[in-house]
């Protein structure tokens, strides 16, 4: 099937989109050690080399398409020919799509915050088969030459196929719970230094029993944001499918409404 | 009398020379420069009204319009009031907001690549 023009926007976000860590730094003074800096940049650069190969990819899958309308028309030799360089064309530059995909990724877990250790190192372990099964995959395309091992090699990607996805979305999974919880992480240190700030201010009764309640408040906002996030950190999963990532974020929206609300309120609470 | 009106009132709408051969037949020079003074006397008495009545409308309708000088924004007695410290805090709370935005799950976060998993030479 070819490509929809909401996947191929959703392509060029990738291309576009600075790392989180970047994003933020944009924002804040945020500290980068060397080490994630060369991350950064390393990642940057995939995402250039990226955005050229979905590129290709698009037009060598729109010439695949081609030659196989002709080859089943017109049931030459020539159009046979045709056929097999443009599905081996095809077949590389997906390949090599899905390989630095994996490479962004990679470096968006590295660079991550608020994710459990155990679950990073399983996504980079996993990332890391994704890889060398890929690349296994891309080397058998470059050999096949015959069309019975052409036609093999769909059948060989077709066995892989449910694992990329599959890390790909437990990455993301990740990834996204991560976020909110380095936000939940960062919302409960501030809470607690500002709370601690106002106890040494003289204030009246009226308004010490307002920092009450608005502390109360705000602890039942960020707990519930924590309830969700534990329930996530802590689920014992491997992989996820694309339903079940369409879920999570759904959960998440929960979450993010939560800690909306918190923060609002600890700017009400400043203002006490 | 009469007559004298109807006569008049003709010279109103009648062409300047043709008015003064009549008047040449009907009246003497006396009466008819009384009445070019008359005329000129009531026209001007219009004109003014005119422009009165013009002026009073066109003022009484006018929009208010803006000062020349914008009033300063003044900073809300809460925040005037921040110390040093609060204003750390107010800080830390803006870039916790925008940390925040940037983990909405609402947005997209590294698409799944759109590439065609099912392609197949047969």
């Amino acid at each position: 099937m070819p490509l929809r023009a909401q996947e191929v926007d959703q392509q060029a976000s990738i291309a576009a989109e600075p790392p989180a860590e970047q994003r933020e730094s944009t924002n804040s003074s945020i500290v980068v050690n060397p080490q994630q800096q060369a991350w950064m940049e390393e990642q940057a650069v995939l995402r250039a080399t990226y955005r050229g190969q979905i590129e290709e990819y698009r037009k060598a899958e729109k010439n695949f398409f081609l030659a196989k309308t002709d080859y089943q028309q017109l049931q030459t030799l020539t159009a046979l020919e045709s056929l097999l360089g443009s599905t081996k064309t095809a077949f590389r530059l997906r390949g090599d799509v899905l390989h630095t995909y994996f490479d962004i990724a990679r470096y968006e877990v590295l660079l991550s915050e608020g994710v459990d250790e155990a679950k990073k190192a399983e996504a980079l372990q996993q990332i890391e088969v994704r890889k060398s099964e890929l690349s296994q995959h891309i080397a058998q395309v470059s050999s096949a030459t015959t069309r019975e091992e052409v036609a093999a090699l769909s059948g060989s990607f077709a066995s892989i196929a449910p694992g990329i996805r599959s890390t790909t979305y437990f990455t993301l999974g990740m990834l996204r719970v991560g976020k909110l919880q380095a936000v939940y992480d960062k919302s409960q240190i501030l809470k607690e230094s500002l709370v601690s700030y106002q106890q040494t201010e003289p204030v009246s009764q009226v308004i010490s029993a307002q920092r009450e309640r608005a502390v109360a408040e705000l602890d039942t906002r960020f707990e519930s944001a924590h309830a969700v996030l534990i329930e996530q950190q802590t689920a014992n999963i491997t992989g996820l499918s694309e339903s079940n990532y369409s879920r999570l974020r759904e959960d998440l929206g929960g979450v993010y409404s939560d800690l909306s609300r918190g923060i609002r309120y600890l700017t009400e609470l400043l203002q006490l | 009398m009469k007559k004298n009106q109807s006569e008049n009132q003709t010279t109103f709408t009648n062409d300047p020379d043709v008015l003064s051969v009549e008047q040449a037949a009907t009246d003497d020079g006396a009466t008819s420069t009384k009445w070019y003074k008359k005329k000129r006397v009531l026209i001007g008495i219009g004109v003014a009204v005119a422009a009165l009545l013009f002026s009073t409308v066109a003022l009484t309708n006018r929009k208010p319009s803006a000062p020349l000088v914008q009033p300063s924004i003044e900073p809300s007695p809460s925040v005037a009031a921040f110390t040093p410290e609060e204003n750390e805090y107010e800080r830390r709370i803006r870039q916790l907001q925008a940390e925040l935005e940037a983990a909405d799950p609402a947005d997209e976060y590294l698409p799944f690549p759109a590439v065609s998993m099912e392609l197949s030479l047969e």
